[in-house]
């Protein structure tokens, strides 16, 4: 019986920032300092733990965290009953991805949002997509699961519809409430569905109760539908676009990572659960052929648009793709040799790529929010010199574009490279796919920057844009940079783990 | 809306107000021994606004006040949650189960009606469930009232 702030650390990842929603309302009565300082010392607080509890489980090993138990590392899971956080590799990658962002967008939203009224509810709702998020990836339990995708779901749409004086936010958020509660709606049946069956919600408990029965692949179908929608691939990301390209600036990385949370959550559950019930191939290849669909179709209409937004938003979705393909060359190859082969290699190279693309996505969005910020502009063909009064804007931007085209030597070329070379392995057109949307992908970032940084200045700016928004993608444009640096230490260290943490040896 | 209702109807609310709120908190602490709990009762008490102000029609702006009450409700349900990982083992331990204090008393075996004075956190959450649920309810009643303020009414 007694305090244990390392063992308790995922219980602070989600308890700061639930405590932090409703301390700054509260703080707001006092005053407006204080409410934004409670804003940044509730974000650095998740930080300081999100970093215990990974430090914790690289140094010593995984644990599970039972809420409301008399232990704080049960040596059984006896009390099963109970709701369980599990602290693994794979929740550590996810959290810190999550976190990276958290901070980055936070710090953007001060200037950005500033003139707004009511910023007491925006950090409610920022604070409640933190730890709906950090929920959602640290739960091994498949009702609290849902909790956490509603609260998600709920306080993101919030955040998108924040500015409900401009229409269409409040559009863009109606379809992502729509698609949000129809999802959660069956999400909830195919919990039922199991439940009904199993009796237990359990991650673990369920994974030894599974037979592959016909009620279990419904509702497995499902649960791959539901998260693969919210992680906008295609044919499920009509949403993606409207929300990333009309939701408030600083926010549109945080609504970002609630799609990479579902596929983490994806990912998670795929590993644990349907090895054990859908032979491992079927659901391999369906993951392929979403991979292939989101990349080849978000590029295709990525290269249409002119808002810069918009085409970063496809680009994102095209991305995602590059994540579903390398989980489900690893899954489908999970009972082979092929696995110890390149399965494996896939996998790691999949998990890089979503911390990789969490970080510079957000970099990408907050540098194209600056851009909007600064000029009032959006459209790209009425854009042009911006470089000649933003040049630290232009970096950022150049950097974040750089590493999603998958430039060497940056953080993206590293984990895109693992990812050729093993679906290479696996059948050679994944690759070259693969290669060419990366191209593709490169071109789009060079018109953008052309368009909209280069040539002579046509006075669309002032200057640069306020210090804390620089700050804010001076951190992300940090954080890149250490993983180009350093690709081999972030798998050894980070990713590996996270594969551990999947329950997948090679 | 500067209407309101006859004095009979107005009467019969300020009587009976006072029992729908006292049954709204009976609700609440019974949580725990009875069927009900923080929800129900804080959505018993917000029928009580519900009533006054559909028999008095205007009402002073008490948004910020129950907006802080809900946060209120909301700070001390997490910090009681927390309070288990730092008195007791991890968060959501229920550390004052069966230690005398408040809600701390211990249930005797067997068939029995029910002690309030049991229970340890879970009473406490309820209450501040309640609370939270109360003021949220009552806020959305209030807006909903604001909002048909600004329809002009047909003479």
């Amino acid at each position: 019986m007694s305090m244990d702030l390392v063992s308790a650390s995922p219980a602070f990842v989600l308890g700061i920032p639930l405590l932090f929603a409703f301390l700054t309302p509260l703080a707001n009565r006092v005053s407006k300092d204080l409410r934004d300082a409670m804003f940044v010392i509730g974000l650095l607080l998740t930080a300081l733990f999100v970093g215990i509890m990974a430090y914790e489980v690289y140094t010593s090993g995984s644990w599970i965290y039972v809420f409301g138990s008399e232990e704080s590392r049960p040596t059984q899971t006896a009390s099963y009953f109970r709701i369980m956080f599990a602290a693994d590799g794979f929740s550590a990658l996810a959290s810190i991805t999550m976190v990276i962002t958290a901070l980055g967008a936070g710090l953007y939203s001060f200037a950005y949002m500033e003139g707004n009224t009511g910023m007491e509810k925006f950090y409610t709702l920022f604070f409640l997509t933190l730890a709906g998020v950090m929920g959602m990836v640290l739960t091994a339990d498949l009702f609290n699961l849902f909790v956490w995708f509603e609260v998600t779901s709920i306080a993101s749409c919030g955040l998108v519809a924040f500015q409900n004086y401009k229409v269409k936010s409040v559009e863009a958020a109606l379809k992502y409430m729509f698609i949000s509660v129809l999802g959660g709606l069956f999400f909830l049946v195919s919990i039922g569905l199991l439940y009904g069956e199993y009796g237990v919600l359990n991650f673990f408990l369920l994974a030894d109760a599974l037979t592959g029965g016909m009620i279990d692949k419904v509702a497995l179908s499902i649960i791959i539908v539901v998260f693969a929608m919210k992680a906008s691939s295609v044919p499920m990301h009509m949403w993606a676009p409207d929300v990333y390209a009309e939701s408030p600036g600083s926010v549109t990385p945080f609504i970002a990572i609630t799609s990479l949370g579902s596929l983490f959550v994806l990912t998670r559950i795929i590993f644990t659960l349907f090895r054990y019930s859908f032979g491992v191939a079927a659901v391999g290849h369906l993951l392929i052929i979403l991979g292939l669909l989101s990349m080849f179709v978000g590029i295709s209409m990525a290269l249409k648009q002119s808002d810069v937004k918009r085409l970063i938003a496809y680009l994102s979705v095209s991305q995602i793709g590059y994540m579903l393909m390398a989980i489900g060359v690893a899954f489908a190859t999970l009972d082979s040799a092929d696995y110890s082969s390149f399965g494996a290699m896939a996998l790691e190279g999949g998990l890089f790529h979503m911390i990789n693309d969490g970080v510079y996505k957000a970099l990408l969005f907050l540098s194209a929010a600056s851009v909007v910020y600064a000029t009032g502009i959006g459209d790209l063909n009425k854009l042009g010199g911006l470089a000649h009064k933003m040049p630290y804007t232009t970096m950022f931007f150049l950097l974040g574009g750089l590493s999603i085209a998958g430039v060497p030597p940056l953080s993206g070329f590293s984990s895109k490279l693992l990812i050729y070379q093993s679906v290479y392995l696996y059948h050679p057109i994944l690759a070259i796919i693969a290669l060419v949307v990366s191209i593709i992908t490169f071109a789009l970032i060079g018109k953008i920057f052309y368009s909209a940084f280069l040539g002579p200045d046509q006075g669309l700016t002032r200057g640069e844009v306020p210090r804390s928004m620089l700050v804010a993608m001076g951190i992300l444009t940090v954080v890149v940079i250490l993983f180009s640096l350093f690709p081999n230490y972030v798998v050894a260290e980070i990713v590996v783990p996270a594969v551990e943490g999947l329950g997948v040896v090679a | 809306m500067n209407w309101e209702m006859s004095k009979i109807v107005r009467t019969v609310t300020d009587i009976m107000v006072v029992p729908i709120i006292v049954y709204g908190i009976y609700l609440i602490v019974h949580g725990h021994l009875t069927p009900g709990g923080g929800f129900q009762g804080g959505a018993v008490i917000a029928s009580s606004t519900a009533l006054l102000i559909i028999a008095y029609g205007s009402f002073r702006d008490h948004k910020a006040d129950l907006s802080s009450i809900e946060s209120i409700g909301l700070t001390l349900f997490i910090i009681l949650a927390l309070l288990g990982l730092f008195l007791g083992a991890t968060m959501f331990h229920n550390y004052s189960a069966g230690t005398g204090g408040l809600f701390g008393g211990t249930v005797p075996q067997g068939i029995n009606p029910g002690y309030i004075n049991t229970g340890g956190t879970v009473p406490l959450m309820n209450i501040m469930v309640g609370l939270e649920v109360a003021a949220a309810l009552s806020l959305i009643l209030l807006m909903m009232g604001k909002a048909s303020d600004s329809v002009e009414v047909e003479a």
